[in-house]
């Protein structure tokens, strides 16, 4: 069954693809008008494509604070100030050996990945306040907060630290009704890892080492989102949902 | 999938456990409840009915080897299926650590962790001798990560449920049987103490002490296809109690 979330209006970064992308298709599915943002225009418009009537494509590189601003900026001319969800999905993973990792990509990672998400969800936070509207904002984690993937290190300290963004932000958020979670997934097959699918052998052994033998789709990891961003868990803030088919589990 | 679904709930007489029954049942479940007092689960079957489901009560006592078994069979025999259990019933007796007694401790252990253990077993044996999925939700309680004074038994208990519930997570991981907690907070049902309610806009995040339902709503999310990718996790539902 699907949570009901007619006429609500959900911000979804990271929408043209992977996991944002099949975010905003179930939130859709499920009743909400969405705001797709991402910096990747052709995917961008082919899903608001599919997506259709009530649904907005917005591009915008997320690496850039001034952007982060004009997405909310725009979101809220668009929908009169009422926004109920927001979810972060929007990342970057660049493979470099800790060691060698680079100024550059490190400072990119922290921006798209870390400051994105602060900056926008400060900004929605503080649009719910003022509209009085008992928002929920999810964010995409990882299980990478956890247990550290390899040679990512700027992407894996970014995913550490949307934890406690997720936790700080949704403990300064509860006494307005606001909610603030996020979902932890494994391994989802996405552009992330497109890469890594090239390689079948180390691509199944690392499928063997997931207690339930394979990865999610985009699709699995956005009924989460869905259930988190809706009323269901309405109990529920500050928490981390682990999606990973058992993966962390030794 | 078609159809209804069934679920088993444990102590449903009641709280938490009544809470959850009327939740899946207006989500589509039928429900074999149970627990030790009769009276109870009348109402609890007038909620689920009122829901539009159809319950099956079984009075007994979790303690009771032969119980597991028998609240398979019921569903099967009733519904002729079984498609989730929800290991809900518990018992907390307060005192400082010093104070406890072995029936104290044998009462909350074998209430709180054997019980689950054997049902776990029982309904999962069913479910692997017909090759079958299924999903298991233990209601555990945010002590199983943090402390509170004079529930050592308590703590213990919910500590073991929730590695039970990693350990068989990992070890139905390839059969399909996902197996995960829900850890609530302070939820406001007929044994909350009234000074939890009055305390609650100061010590809870979100103002309010939880409702029933809404842990019920977090089972039912965990035994959907929704969670299809979920095992071996724990839901805190505590209104962001550890947050501070
Ligand atoms: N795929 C996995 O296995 C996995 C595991 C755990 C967590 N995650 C997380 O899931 C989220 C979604 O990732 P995905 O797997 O769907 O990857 P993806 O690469 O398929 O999608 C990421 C999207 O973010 C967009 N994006 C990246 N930088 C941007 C920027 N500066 N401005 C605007 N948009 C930008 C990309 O264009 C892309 O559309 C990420 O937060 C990722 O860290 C993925």
């Amino acid at each position: 069954m699907s949570a009901d979330l007619a006429g609500k209006n959900a911000i979804v970064t990271g929408a043209a693809s992977g996991i944002g992308r099949a975010a905003a298709l179930r939130l859709a599915a499920d009743g909400a008008n969405t705001f797709c943002v991402d910096r990747d225009e052709e995917g961008l418009a082919q899903v608001v494509g599919i997506l259709g009537e009530g649904h907005t494509g917005f591009a915008a590189d997320l690496g850039l604070a001034s952007s982060c601003r004009e997405v909310v900026a725009a979101s809220r001319r668009h929908w009169h100030d009422r926004i109920h969800i927001l979810v972060n999905a929007a990342a970057i993973l660049i493979r470099e050996p800790t060691l060698q990792h680079s100024r550059a990509a490190w400072n990119l990672t922290l921006d798209i990945n870390l400051k994105a998400p602060f900056l926008i969800s400060q900004e929605v936070v503080a649009t719910m306040i003022e509209t009085g509207i008992r928002g929920s904002i999810v964010n995409v984690g990882s299980v990478e907060a956890v247990l550290p993937g390899r040679g990512h290190v700027a992407y894996t300290a970014s995913k550490g630290a949307i934890t406690m963004l997720t936790r700080s932000a949704a403990f300064e958020a509860a006494p307005h009704g606001i909610r603030v979670n996020a979902v932890a997934p494994g391994v989802v097959a996405t552009g992330m890892n497109a890469d890594l699918r090239e390689d079948p052998e180390s691509w199944s052994e690392m499928l063997a080492g997931i207690p339930m033998g394979r990865h999610a789709e985009p699709e699995e990891i956005a009924a989460v989102i869905a259930f988190l961003a809706s009323d269901e868990p309405s109990f529920v803030t500050g928490e981390i949902l682990t999606s990973d088919g058992g993966w962390t589990l030794h | 999938m078609g159809g209804r679904q069934v679920a088993i709930v444990t102590g449903a007489g009641q709280g938490i456990g009544k809470g959850i029954a009327r939740t899946l049942a207006e989500r589509g479940y039928d429900l074999v409840i149970t627990s030790r007092t009769e009276r109870d689960l009348d109402g609890t079957r007038q909620s689920v009915e009122e829901a539009g489901g159809a319950a099956t009560i079984v009075v007994a006592d979790l303690k009771d080897p032969g119980t597991a078994s028998r609240l398979v069979e019921s569903a099967l025999t009733r519904f002729g299926r079984v498609d989730g259990l929800v290991n809900n019933a518990a018992v907390n007796i307060f005192a400082p650590f010093l104070d406890q007694t072995d029936s104290n401790l044998d009462e909350m252990i074998e209430t709180n962790l054997t019980a689950p253990f054997f049902l776990c077993q029982a309904v999962a044996n069913h479910w692997i001798e017909k090759g079958l999925p299924g999903a298991i939700v233990n209601i555990s309680s945010a002590e199983d990560t943090i402390a509170y004074p004079e529930q050592v038994p308590y703590a213990s208990s919910k500590g073991g449920l929730l590695s039970m519930t990693k350990v068989l997570a990992l070890e139905w991981g390839p059969l399909g049987i996902r197996v995960n907690a829900v850890s609530p907070g302070s939820i406001d049902t007929e044994m909350t103490p009234e000074v939890y309610r009055r305390q609650a806009s100061r010590l809870m995040p979100i103002g309010r002490l939880g409702k029933p339902e809404e842990i019920g709503s977090c089972v039912h999310f965990l035994l959907s296809d929704d969670a299809a990718f979920v095992t071996g996790t724990s839901l805190y539902a505590d209104g962001g109690y550890m947050l501070q």
